[in-house]
């Protein structure tokens, strides 16, 4: 696995992590972040591609739990934009946890990714999920957030690893 | 981590574009201390759209029923499933299973802990995602899920076989299968 870079907020007017400029020299991406909002409880938050929450359909599977709830996230054809877990205010100083897996980015292919993001926010949560995307398109960039105004916190971490099939 | 460090090693990788009864990965060294097997394609099967079969895990050729496998997946229909195999030949992971290698996708990246130790049987933990969206007539999951698995042998695993069960599918498709080594320090 290769360190391509990190991303960390120092202001409370970022809504978005954003990795630009992908390289194309990998053939898999890993994503580690470590999320927290800056204001209100906005639930959650999702990985997109190349900036797009409306052009491509999503689908988003998985399972979870929220405190001990167990739960399903059924088939959503449309991006789920809080669909993992983020920290809130009112949690004390916590931040959630997410690892996210993405072969194949470069493929002129549909795109699979995992991603799976666990901690507390007003609730706790652990969620696992497939997401899909309908675009064929390489992924060149890779957002995490909401999509919408909402902020994040500062701190917010989010760590880009790049992996090769050979040496 | 300085920019550049590797922590993956790719020790060898296959892409298989016409269909392929079985992918092995040879001479495994024993220098790392975990194995992680990566794998994004479909086994074949020859119904028309698709179904759901599984990957099949070996280790050193062992063919002996001292595999376990369980998993939890959430379903893209909104139920939940869980699975237990304790005496099988074999660690299964859901793939999805299609006639043609344009057809929907699934992946698995699976983690081998401790496979060079003489001592100890082998266990490992991954995650999995499939999306079929074929025959209403065959298994047409869309799920996400995690598995655990385990050989009940003290051997060093020295190779890795990949096959499929014997449902529907018979081998794959198309598939990258690459295993990478993870180095201490």
């Amino acid at each position: 696995m290769h360190y391509i870079s990190t991303i960390t907020t120092s202001g409370t007017s970022t809504t978005l992590i954003d990795f630009q400029n992908i390289p194309s020299s990998y053939d898999h991406l890993v994503v580690y972040a470590s999320m927290r909002n800056a204001g209100g409880n906005f639930g959650g938050y999702t990985m997109f591609f190349n900036g797009s929450t409306t052009s491509d359909v999503f689908a988003q599977i998985g399972i979870g739990a929220t405190n001990t709830t167990l739960e399903t996230i059924a088939r959503n054809d449309n991006i789920d934009l809080q669909l993992f877990p983020i920290a809130s205010p009112d949690a004390g100083d916590s931040y959630t946890s997410s690892r996210f897996f993405i072969p194949n980015y470069k493929d002129t292919s549909r795109k699979m990714a995992i991603g799976e993001g666990s901690g507390r926010f007003h609730t706790r949560r652990h969620r696992y999920a497939l997401i899909r995307t309908s675009s064929t398109s390489a992924i060149t960039s890779l957002q995490i957030g909401n999509g919408s105004a909402d902020t994040l916190a500062h701190n917010c971490t989010a760590t880009l690893y790049g992996m090769k099939n050979t040496k | 981590m300085a920019a550049g460090e590797y922590t993956y090693e790719p020790i060898q990788t296959f892409n298989i574009t016409t269909n392929t009864q079985t992918v092995e990965f040879t001479s495994i060294p024993n220098t790392f201390t975990d194995l992680v097997l990566l794998f994004y394609g479909q086994g074949y099967a020859a119904t028309s759209g698709g179904t759901v079969d599984s990957m099949v895990i070996r280790f050193n050729g062992s063919t002996s029923a001292i595999y376990g496998s369980w998993n939890v997946e959430g379903r893209g229909d909104g139920t939940r499933y869980a699975f237990k195999e304790n005496a099988d030949t074999g660690i299964k992971v859901p793939i999805t299973a299609v006639s043609s290698q344009t057809q929907n996708p699934s992946l698995a990246k699976i983690d081998i802990q401790n496979y060079a130790n003489s001592n100890a049987w082998k266990t490992c933990v991954g995650r999995y995602a499939l999306e079929n969206n074929g025959n209403a007539t065959f298994d047409t999951r869309q799920a996400a899920g995690t598995i655990g698995g385990q050989w009940r042998s003290t051997t060093s695993v020295t190779s890795i076989q990949l096959t499929t069960s014997a449902g529907a599918a018979t081998g794959f498709v198309s598939g990258r299968f690459t295993l990478y080594g993870i180095k201490a320090g």
